[in-house]
């Protein structure tokens, strides 16, 4: 049992002898704070050792070794292995004694009022305490802030971030301040709170973290008051965050943003490259005005094209047409001619014009050398825009297709006996024979004055009805009202 | 020999009359802004007609049923005489247009503006005459436009493009939206002629047989309405009568509707019916699908399609068929720099319920296209193949077209083609080739000017000095003016 006892006193032992060389070796040179309190009367002034203080000369802080030497000297008193501490510790603190010298100067009393500072009230002046510093700092520079982080004035102790000595790292783990949590923070206060006072931003953060996310950081002076971060600072790399601030959720915001949109309103999310997502020819006067991503830290919104709500309504396809007519630079300025092109130049040899030159032209140059595939495709109908008589018919006959009123010429002459057979294809593609044949051509066989009286008229073909709908034209055809009379 | 009665020196005059009062009364109004553009285009052609000649039927030999001609197919019209068609001499032909089009606002009164487009032509010499070339001058839109926040009135010359097709009309239109996802229209006027922005009786007078000397009136209203994001729905209705009320020149109504479905697929279709025959005209219905992983979109379409025709022509009467066509298209984006995409229809004609004289004519078809486009730095090429077979003729067409910027004021297009010349139910074992310059210059405030050239050649291979061969260029100068009013206002 004692055996036992002994061995665990041993082990303790060691490993309390362990863990504390263990902490030696990690503090490294590990030395006692000067004993201020037992060599009260020796000094009657701080300033007979730490001479530099009142002008700021860190070199002079603390006195050299040798000054203990001189009682300290092995003989008559004991040596001691002192050394004085470092000095400009990295702090997040702006604290310069040369600036409170007016008021020691004041007071009369330099060590009464070093003491103010640095020994507790009712104590003697060598009874230096190391804990109390920051609580007299705010003895005087106590503020009336609800919270340190939002309403306190920090340049009065802080530095700005930019400036300061500890390190990037440091900057990125600083509490978040209340008021940056908020809804609103970023479309709508911080813009305002940085102009009220750039200072409390500056404290924390380096102007490239507004770079991050302001397209125009150039342009705007509260980013510009704010110091710029030197590169051995090593911040960490920032993520912009885009937030849509209210009046780009209004209805029908898109269609009506031009209104509103200036270059510095806009460059603070967006480059010119967001622009031309959707402004992509006729890029109107504010778009050039945007700085390009390219020239800029900040990568923008990164917006891909919209389209306005006059593009959702349920005819659009058939009716942008007579839109982009009455205003074809406001197609330009979201398409260029290319856009146009995937279906009106399906099968035209030119290559789309740019959007530029969007002029009210609706087939580019040179589609006419390829009309007749067009048309024989029949997808579109070219009698949706065009009278065929006019526009077809008057053509053909110059270049010596159309008709002159004398039919079984031979033209079609891929099918014999075409004037026999061909009823079958005039019927599947009546617009083609329209756009050579007069309808008197037809009339000669297919009327009731013509050749043969061949009708026309399908089976389906209810003659009331078409009547009812305009007994003129029946009269083309017929010698007498067709429905009313003997025709 | 293509002007019939189309120059009318009065109604000329009459119209630059008009354009002129409008202007003049528009400038003391000392628009807050006007925003416009002046176009010049130049066209030039260089073609072969055809005309009709005869030769002795005893010239004429019969290569396996076939009657030929020195090498050409020809028609026997009696027992001496036989037809063909011969070349004749080179002609050309050169037009120049100008258009002047301009908006104005900032009149005194919120959302007022005014809008025209007008076109001058000339027929700068040639042998032929292009088409409307003898119509010396267009006032093509000429309205002035009240836009409110939920109305919008419009009076003047204006135009809609609708499913109903293209309609120009001297009117009024006014369009509200009384809630924010329901729009209504109703427009009227007297109705012009599509394409030629006059009256029809004065556009048509001695181009067309049956049309009646009198004006006639278009009416029509359309509902839009949006029942749920990404669900839209349009109704339309349109007529156009004669003024003396003898009758109708069209009475139709047609619905669109596009809608998202649940996951990746779309819905649009479109259905429009002639009250006057009584029967549906064309129609499409597509459905739309993404492909996962942003590879690209696939698209099922069915398409029925009938030629419309007004009732002042006889076409309608004549009972035209229509085609019933399936089509499916798949597209590939998954890259930015390459697109690529191929289709596949099958259509088929309706019957025609004619009795047909010997073998029936084939009526379907197939039709196949695929194509791609790449995009390297500067330079932009498409290409694309097409082929259609059946009804008629054949099709097999093939272009290449290439762009490269080479400055930021300096495009360069080269362009090549090959193709088959359509000439439906007629002998023809001709592939025209072709291909062309061109470049576009984007000077100084804005200006631009594209000019080209392209040279078409063919050689027919059994109509023995015919040929296809063109010379097509161009040149398009576009000046715009005005201040630049951005994007307010909704369009």
């Amino acid at each position: 049992m004692r055996g036992r006892l002994l061995g665990s006193l041993v082990v303790f032992a060691a490993t309390a002898t362990a863990t504390l060389a263990v902490v030696v070796v990690a503090r490294g040179d590990v030395q006692e704070p000067f004993p201020h309190e037992a060599h009260t009367g020796l000094f009657p002034f701080c300033t007979g050792c730490h001479v530099g203080i009142p002008e700021g000369d860190m070199a002079e802080f603390y006195p050299e070794p040798q000054l203990c030497a001189r009682c300290h000297d092995g003989v008559e008193m004991d040596s001691v292995d002192w050394q004085p501490p470092e000095v400009g510790e990295p702090s997040p603190v702006r604290f310069a004694h040369p600036a409170h010298t007016g008021a020691v100067d004041a007071a009369g009393d330099e060590a009464l009022e070093c003491a103010a500072c640095h020994v507790p009230e009712g104590m003697q002046p060598m009874q230096v305490s190391r804990t109390l510093v920051l609580e007299q700092c705010l003895s005087c520079h106590g503020h009336a802030a609800e919270q340190h982080l939002v309403d306190a004035p920090c340049s009065t102790c802080h530095g700005p971030a930019a400036e300061t000595p500890m390190g990037g790292q440091w900057l990125a783990r600083l509490p978040y301040p209340a008021d940056h949590a908020t809804g609103s923070f970023l479309p709508e206060d911080h813009g305002r709170l940085a102009g009220a006072n750039p200072a409390r931003c500056a404290t924390c953060h380096t102007r490239e973290r507004c770079e991050a996310c302001h397209v125009n950081a150039d342009a705007v002076p509260e980013i510009a008051g704010i110091p710029e971060a030197d590169p051995s600072l090593e911040l960490p790399r920032f993520a912009a965050h885009y937030v849509a601030p209210p009046s780009h959720e209004a209805e029908g915001f898109l269609d009506m943003h031009g209104g509103a949109a200036s270059a510095q309103a806009c460059a603070t999310c967006h480059t010119r490259d967001d622009c031309a997502a959707c402004h992509a020819a006729q890029a109107p006067t504010v778009v050039l005005a945007m700085p390009r991503a390219a020239d800029v830290t900040a990568p923008g919104v990164l917006l891909e094209a919209r389209p306005p709500a006059s593009h959702t309504v349920a005819s659009f396809l058939e009716s942008h047409g007579g839109l982009a007519a009455a205003d074809a630079s406001a197609c330009a300025s979201c398409h260029t001619r290319d856009f146009c092109a995937e279906c009106h130049e399906a099968t035209a040899v030119d290559v789309a014009l740019p959007g530029s030159l969007a002029g009210p032209g609706f087939h580019p140059p040179n589609f006419m050398a390829r009309h007749s595939a067009e048309a024989y495709g029949r997808r579109l109908e070219c009698a949706s825009c065009h009278n065929t008589a006019a526009f077809c018919r008057d053509c053909h006959e110059q270049a010596g297709f159309g008709t002159t009123g004398y039919l079984d010429a031979g033209f079609h002459d891929a099918e014999p006996n075409w004037l026999l057979r061909h009823g079958q294809p005039a019927r599947q593609a009546l617009e083609s024979c329209a756009t050579c044949h007069a309808q008197t051509d037809c009339l000669q066989c297919h009327s009731t004055l013509g050749s043969f009286k061949v009708s026309p008229h399908g089976p389906d073909f209810d003659p009331e009805r078409a009547h009812e709908s305009n007994p003129a034209i029946c009269l083309a055809c017929h010698v007498n009202d067709p429905i009313g009379g003997s025709g | 020999m293509s002007v019939r009665g189309r120059v009318n020196p009065a109604r000329t005059l009459r119209a630059v009359a008009l354009a002129s009062v409008a202007l003049l009364a528009v400038a003391p109004l000392a628009a807050q802004g006007i925003r416009g553009s002046s176009v010049t285009t130049l066209r030039y052609l260089t073609l072969r007609p055809v005309g009709q000649d005869t030769v002795d039927r005893a010239s004429v030999v019969d290569e396996g049923g076939v009657l030929m001609f020195d090498g050409q197919p020809v028609q026997c019209v009696s027992a001496t005489e036989c037809v063909l068609y011969r070349p004749r001499a080179e002609a050309h032909a050169a037009l120049a247009t100008q258009d002047i089009s301009a908006t104005a606002w900032g009149l005194g009164v919120q959302g007022l503006s005014a809008t025209f487009l007008l076109r001058g032509r000339a027929d700068v010499s040639g042998d032929v005459t292009w088409p409307t070339s003898d119509d010396a001058f267009d006032a093509i839109l000429a309205y002035a436009q009240l836009q409110r926040s939920f109305y919008r009135v419009r009076a003047g010359r204006q135009r809609t493009l609708s499913g109903l097709g293209f309609a120009g009309y001297d009117g009024l239109e006014v369009l509200v939206e009384p809630l924010t996802r329901l729009r209504l229209t109703a427009y009227g006027g007297r109705s012009l002629a599509r394409g030629l922005n006059e009256p029809r009786h004065e556009a048509l007078r001695g181009i067309e047989d049956f049309v009646l000397d009198q004006n006639a009136y278009l009416f029509g209203g359309a509902i839009e309405a949006t029942p749920r994001t990404g669900t839209t729905l349009s109704l339309r209705y349109q007529r156009e009568i004669w003024a003396d009320r003898v009758g109708l020149l069209s009475e139709r109504a047609s619905l669109d509707a596009r809608s998202s479905l649940p996951g990746p697929f779309r819905l649009n279709g479109s259905l429009d019916y002639d009250f006057a025959f009584g029967q549906v005209g064309k129609a499409h219905l597509t459905l739309q699908s993404r492909l996962p992983e942003g590879w690209g979109w696939v698209e099922l379409t069915g398409r029925r399609y009938v030629p419309y025709f007004e009732l002042s022509t006889i076409w309608g009467f004549f009972s035209p068929t229509p085609y019933h066509e399936a089509e499916l298209r798949a597209t590939v984006a998954k890259l930015q720099s390459v697109t690529a995409w191929a289709s596949a229809a099958r259509r088929s004609y309706g019957d025609p319920q004619i009795s047909v004289i010997g073998a029936p004519i084939g009526d379907t078809s197939q039709r196949y296209t695929v194509g791609a486009r790449l995009i390297a730095g500067d330079w932009l090429a498409t290409g694309e193949y097409r082929l259609e077979t059946g009804f008629g003729a054949f099709l097999s067409s093939g272009d290449l077209r290439v762009r490269w910027t080479a400055s930021d004021w300096l495009g360069i297009r080269l362009r090549g083609t090959a193709f088959q010349q359509i000439e439906q139910f007629r002998v023809g074992e001709n592939v025209v080739v072709g291909g062309g310059l061109g470049v576009d210059v984007s000077g100084p405030w804005s200006v631009d000017l594209l000019a080209g050239a392209d040279l078409y050649t063919q050689a027919y291979e059994n109509r023995a000095g015919a040929d296809w061969d063109q010379l097509r260029a161009y040149s398009v100068l576009r000046v715009p003016f005005g201040t630049d009013p951005g994007m307010g206002g909704r369009r």
